[in-house]
């Protein structure tokens, strides 16, 4: 394991020893330091935002945040600012997830029909699940560990071969001490 | 979960004939990647080495998070599956486009929540305009072009009926 690797994996530790909900001010505090620091990437977010929500207020949709953002500089500044706060609070949520537990699920995730999901996960049956990698994928991970049971996922590898044990234990920890699942070939 | 190497395709049809859990994630945000229908036409391939190709048939939308409810609650909702009845260009394009609007639907509630520091749409009109040819072409049944090659008057024409009847 690398300097970097052993940081991250410190950084987590921490992480999951510390009340949740602090740890999401001070994401929102660096959140808004990464907005200042890094103009280029807030006229990126800039863009697309101001593109989603002309379309969206066009057609009369989305809340009245992002229809007032559609014509509103100073509350298109404010969406910009929150997308900065929400990639912050992302990564608290990554280094977290060494701690989560099934009942930590539960609590916070709600399937509008979980028929759905019966129908889809059979025992027996194989089946293949596609996710697009626009959100959390940590989440995603969780939810199938959770809720549909061991799954195999092929996985893009690390550059930096000391961060890989960081990013496994990220997928892996959930279930490794529950079913004894074997981390094969991972990153 | 187990995690494989992503290219390990024969790791890949293991999974499938052993009669496992599969989980694929794709990642659509490069914008020299765009592509009208990568996203079903992996799970299609994988699928089709195994005897299990076409019975895909339960799309599961995004994750919608709740801005109101964003500090405490992720509520998940599947508009409705969609099904794909064959690895026909026409199908992969109309059943990626069905994901694309689900993913729509789930990102219009709070747009500043997801990733917004990429270039995500096409920097020209060109760009544009090729990406649209590309699809026309799948719903015409051809196979995706790929970017940057024109297609055929013919291939044009049928292309233009699909619009027209569409």
């Amino acid at each position: 394991v690398t300097t970097r690797g052993r940081i991250l994996l410190a950084a987590s530790w921490i992480a999951c020893r510390l009340p949740e909900r602090s740890l999401f001010r001070l994401a929102g505090l660096a959140g808004d330091w990464w907005y200042r620091a890094k103009p280029g990437r807030a006229a990126q977010a800039r863009r697309n935002l101001q593109r989603v929500c002309t379309a969206l207020a066009a057609s009369g949709r989305g809340s009245s945040a992002v229809r007032a953002a559609a014509t509103d500089p100073v509350a298109l500044e404010r969406l910009v600012r929150s997308a900065f706060r929400h990639a912050a609070r992302y990564y608290v949520e990554v280094a977290r997830n060494p701690a989560v537990t099934r009942e930590w699920l539960d609590e916070r995730l709600t399937l509008d029909d979980p028929s759905v999901l019966a129908e889809a996960v059979i025992p027996g049956n194989a089946s293949v699940f596609v996710g697009l990698h626009f959100g959390s994928v940590e989440l995603a991970s969780l939810f199938m560990a959770f809720r549909v049971g061991e799954t195999v996922v092929p996985m893009e590898t690390l550059d930096d071969p000391g961060s890989r044990p960081t990013s496994s234990r990220r997928a892996v920890a959930p279930v490794s001490g529950s079913s004894g699942c074997a981390k094969r070939g991972a990153n | 979960v187990t995690l494989i190497p992503w290219r390990n395709l024969r790791e890949i049809f293991g999974v499938l004939r052993r009669r496992e859990m599969l989980g694929l994630l794709v990642g659509l945000g490069l914008p020299r990647r765009r592509h009208p229908g990568p996203a079903v036409r992996r799970v299609d391939d994988a699928a089709g080495g195994t005897g299990h190709a076409r019975r895909q048939d339960g799309l599961a939308h995004p994750a919608d998070r709740d801005p109101a409810r964003a500090e405490t609650a992720v509520p998940v909702s599947w508009p409705s599956p969609s099904t794909v009845p064959s690895s026909e260009p026409a199908e992969l394009q109309r059943a990626t486009q069905a994901l694309a609007d689900a993913l729509g639907a789930a990102i219009r509630v709070a747009p500043e929540q997801w990733y917004n520091f990429k270039p995500l749409w096409p920097d020209t009109e060109a760009e544009a305009a090729d990406l649209e040819r590309r699809a026309h072409a799948m719903q015409a049944g051809r196979p995706d072009p790929g970017p940057g090659h024109p297609a055929s008057d013919a291939s044009a024409a049928v292309a233009e009926r699909v619009e027209a009847a569409s």
